[in-house]
């Protein structure tokens, strides 16, 4: 469970969210919609406590703390908006998530992300390829595919379905609504399409 | 050995004029600056000869021991002039890179391979401990330059993996082996083609100096070896003192640029 309690992010002094609270419960997933600027991205990176803020978010009752919150991320994953990866090969990128020693316990195997991979119609021949090679849709749904092997409490995606066409960005949704329900995880995501947020169990529209 | 006397040295300095001409002729702006080093050079080599002396016929252990603090407070100037990066992110875990390193693995040279009774005999603790010194500055310049810029750029992708769950140490450690492999990279490949591409400095100044040629390769090899292990344990040190002036208690990335 997510719990956001009373929320101010501000950068150099102007503010972007202005009293937001918020809960996730388990197996629930709530996208936050809006124009560009209104903060939708901002509440996920205090979540994750990449900016500071002034007001308490909570995961599984646990409130974050400077001493917390490397603990705290190790129940959470992460897919940002599309980036460039700077790994050589998709090998290496799905390595250095799935070896990091929060995840160790996970039970990585190269069958079991196939698996994923064919929920997310992703070709097995991906594995082995330069990530420079790959289409930004293709890149986005490797990084959703990791979430399905990693035992999280809470997911939070940005953009999610910003390099996807419809087909796909209906796919990749009930995806993540089936982890959540099947995990128990709770979803926060940011997105733009109503496709997406057609399928998510909650709706918020923030406003600037 | 041969002495050099001041008219060999003068008709030796005169052939800097072939690359002055040359850029003189080609309009290359480098005349100015090569002039001005030289002349650097000439000053700064009489003066360290002229005290070398001295520290020589002291031979005062202390006297080195604080000859090679200030040689790495100078290193360390050196670095944090050469780096674009605020001096207070930079200049302890610089000096205590290089003076860690310098000096264990020069005590372990000094004493195990050379067998010294004295670690502090002025005639090889300061060239050994210059020589450690002015390697482990160009690697340390050139790993942090690169492990500093790259997490910059790459800082997507950093925060990518302190989101699913990575330390600051995990997330930063593909930044750090690029870093390393960068600065690495050219000591190992000329430790490859040494002997057979150049005759490396060391072994022609000893054999000039009158030492048989397998005393002079036995020399060398030590100081590749004594160089490059000086250099990986200077930078360890340094990463490990940076990484709190990087990074806050919540592993985001501080800004350290000028």
């Amino acid at each position: 469970m997510l719990e956001i309690d009373n929320l101010f992010v501000s950068y150099d002094g102007e503010p972007v969210v202005r009293d937001f609270s918020l809960t996730v419960g388990d197996g629930q997933v709530v996208c936050l919609c809006g124009e560009s600027g209104c903060g939708k991205t901002s509440i996920l990176k205090a979540v994750l406590g990449f900016v500071d803020y002034e007001g308490r978010v909570r995961v599984d009752g646990k409130e974050m703390t400077d001493r917390n919150t490397h603990e705290l991320r190790k129940q959470m994953a992460y897919v940002p908006q599309e980036f460039i990866m700077p790994h050589e090969t998709v090998k290496e990128m799905v390595e250095s998530v799935v070896e990091l020693a929060a995840n160790a316990g996970a039970g990585f195997s190269q069958e079991k992300l196939m698996v994923e991979w064919g929920k997310l119609k992703l070709d097995e021949s991906l594995y082995e390829r330069k990530t420079s090679e790959l289409s930004g849709g293709q890149r986005q749904r490797i990084m959703i595919s990791l979430v399905g092997l990693l035992p999280k409490r809470l997911l939070l995606i940005d953009e999610p379905t910003s390099a996807l066409d419809a087909a796909s960005t209906r796919l990749v949704s009930q995806y993540i609504r089936t982890l959540a329900r099947e995990r128990q995880m709770s979803v926060l995501a940011v997105t733009h399409s109503d496709v997406f947020a057609g399928e998510c169990d909650f709706k918020i529209q923030l406003q600037k | 050995m041969k002495d050099i006397g001041v008219i060999g040295l003068l008709l030796g300095l005169l052939l800097m004029v072939v690359p002055l001409l040359i850029f003189a002729k080609l309009r290359i702006p480098l005349v100015h600056s090569t002039l001005n080093g030289l002349i650097r050079m000439i000053v700064q080599l009489y003066l360290v000869g002229l005290y070398l002396k001295y520290l020589f016929e002291m031979d005062c252990w202390y006297i080195n021991v604080v000859w090679g603090l200030l040689m790495t407070l100078v290193a360390m100037g050196t670095a944090l002039q050469r780096t674009k990066l605020r001096p207070q992110t930079l200049a302890i875990p610089f000096f205590a890179g290089f003076l860690i390193a310098g000096m264990l693995v020069g005590a372990y040279f000094l004493r195990f391979v050379l067998e010294l009774p004295n670690l502090f005999t002025a005639q090889y603790f300061i060239p050994i401990f210059g020589l450690l010194l002015g390697n482990m500055l160009g690697v340390n310049i050139l790993a942090l330059d690169t492990f500093l810029g790259t997490l910059q750029r790459e800082r997507n992708a950093y925060y990518y993996l302190l989101g699913n769950g990575a330390t600051t140490w995990e997330a930063s450690l593909p930044p750090l082996r690029a870093a390393v492999q960068k600065a690495f990279n050219p000591c190992i490949a000329n430790m490859a083609v040494m002997g057979l591409v150049s005759m490396p400095g060391t072994m022609i100044g000893q054999i000039l100096g009158g030492s048989q040629p397998d005393t002079a390769i036995r020399y060398q090899m030590m100081i590749v070896i004594i160089t490059f292990v000086a250099s990986i344990l200077s930078l360890m040190i340094t990463l490990l003192m940076v990484r709190p002036k990087v990074f806050d208690k919540r592993g985001r990335i501080k800004e350290f640029r000028l």
